[in-house]
């Protein structure tokens, strides 16, 4: 029944009241002449209220006149009205064409990609790698074959294990499984080394599996090996081991640079201005006229927002807040002392940086010399205590037995 | 030679025809050899005739329907014609009583 009254809005319809001396005959006569006549309700005396196709009621006017019946058309419906009422809208039929072709592209190209399940594998990382096998924002749903992109990307990504590639409508949906972490990363199969990551000297060693060949005091070069995988099994020869543990080192950094008297110094204003930009299928749209930087000096900060509907097959929608912050730039002079304190924090907080979280930081030194320049060159030196041993693989193509 | 007229009262019962006879016989649609109205309910809230001739008569509480052999009176409330096509007429609402009557 929905899929007559779908086509009779599409052909469209009217609704009239016929009033007669006899409505029955009227009725009588539209059906001997096969006039489309539905819902015929009684309204009192002589009257009645019908829904009539438009093409049986282009055929109406003999039936009246030979029932003597008065027509009154109380609504029109249908498509053939409604683009009568908008006959002289010139721009809502290539509007509504416009509609339908977006809804189309829309429907048949990647909109929007959700990956999800990883942990140890960035998102870039993964959607840098589906770009390269064309799944990528704006290219079409129809020819992903996910068990190609699968498997190349299980080729080329270590620590994946699975990617499912689903298709929602015009979403994408990456289900990453990564590869479970073995206890402390031992493969027994695969034999190794472990070398020195940096320079140093050995404080203590904590070899688990294979043979030491540093001694603690000795110090060691970055690449040297601290614990050999090759054992010595007597008379059978050698045997391959997967060396592991921890090797403790000091280790020294070091970092120096020339701080002069007269320096640059940048200061925010408080002043600042936000610019948004929306962001749909890769195509920018900025909400603001002015082009080009608002301030001759400025810091910019950038922040993308992701809003998308419920519907799949809807892109998304991107908005992009920039926020620039005014500042400016005032030449300063300082004496020896404060360069050297300014040196001294800067240095330390780059050191510090630098090296891992794990290491213990034993001993600090400051140094400073006055150069040509005018200017005071700090050097902070540091000595920390850390795991240096890192596994390098042992290439064992035929020699094991 | 005046034809004879067909007795059609109801207190005598009719002789059947040779056209009944035959569609006793043969297995076609009954409706369709006779040339009579098929009436089909569903409850007494929706009913078709089939194979009617005109609409004598219609209110929203009584339809009279010319068919053969005899008229159809659709006595209830709210009675609307859904469709109505040649072959069909479909009536909706609250049916309470149907009936033949003589034209």
């Amino acid at each position: 029944m929905y899929f007559i009254d779908f086509l009779r809005i599409l052909e469209g319809y009217v609704t009239i009241q016929a009033d007669s001396v006899f409505p029955e005959r009227f009725l009588t006569v539209c059906t001997r002449r096969n006039l489309e006549i539905w819902d015929v309700r009684h309204r009192g005396e002589g009257r009645l209220t019908a829904n009539m196709s438009l093409r049986a009621f282009r055929s109406i006017r003999p039936v009246c006149r030979r029932t003597q019946t008065h027509l009154t058309i109380l609504k029109r419906r249908g498509l053939p009205f409604l683009f009568h009422r908008y006959r002289k809208r010139k721009l809502l039929l290539p509007a509504l064409a416009l509609v339908v072709l977006f809804l189309w592209y829309t429907s048949g190209h990647i909109m929007g990609i959700t990956v999800f399940g990883n942990n140890r594998i960035p998102t870039a990382t993964i959607l840098e790698h589906l770009a390269r096998s064309d799944i990528a924002i704006g290219r079409s749903t129809a020819e992903i074959d996910s068990s190609v992109i699968r498997n190349r990307m299980m080729r080329d990504l270590e620590d994946l294990a699975w990617l499912g590639i689903n298709v929602s409508g015009s979403r994408i949906y990456v289900e990453v499984v990564e590869r479970l972490e073995t206890e402390e990363g031992i493969d027994p199969d695969s034999p190794c080394n472990l070398i020195a990551e940096k320079d140093g000297v050995i404080v203590s060693i904590e070899a688990r599996d294979g043979q030491t060949v540093v001694t603690p005091s000795s110090g060691v070069r970055a690449g040297d090996v601290l614990v050999s995988g090759i054992m010595d099994a007597g008379e059978s020869g050698i045997r391959y081991v997967h060396a592991y543990g921890e090797v403790f080192a000091h280790t020294f950094h070091s970092l120096t640079r020339e701080y002069p008297l007269t320096y640059t110094e940048t200061l925010e204003t408080g002043r600042d201005s936000t610019r948004y930009t929306l962001k749909i299928l890769n195509r920018e749209l900025p909400l603001f006229l002015r082009k080009g930087a608002p301030y001759a000096e400025y810091a910019q900060e950038e922040t993308e927002r992701e809003y998308r509907l419920p519907i799949e097959r809807l892109p998304s929608l991107y908005v992009k807040k920039s926020v620039f912050k005014e500042q400016t730039s005032t030449q300063k002079e300082r004496s020896a002392t404060e360069a050297l304190a300014t040196g001294k924090e800067e240095l330390l907080a780059e050191l510090t940086a630098s090296i891992p979280e794990d290491a213990t930081i034993i001993e600090q030194e400051i140094s400073h010399t006055l150069t040509e320049r005018g200017g005071v060159s700090v050097t902070v030196s540091l000595t920390a205590l850390e795991d240096i041993a890192i596994k390098s693989p042992i290439a064992t193509d035929g020699e094991q037995e | 030679m005046a034809r004879k007229k067909r007795n059609t009262s109801a207190e005598q019962p009719e002789t059947p025809t040779l056209r009944q006879r035959v569609a006793d016989t043969v297995d076609i649609s009954k409706e369709v050899l006779l040339d009579t109205v098929l009436i089909s309910c569903i409850g007494n809230r929706e009913l078709s005739l089939e194979n009617y001739k005109s609409i004598l008569a219609y209110s929203d509480t009584c339809i009279r329907v010319k068919a053969n052999p005899r008229a159809v009176e659709i006595v209830g409330a709210k009675l609307e014609i859904r469709s109505i096509t040649r072959e069909m007429l479909y009536i909706v609402g609250r049916i309470d009583r149907i009936g033949f009557q003589d034209i």
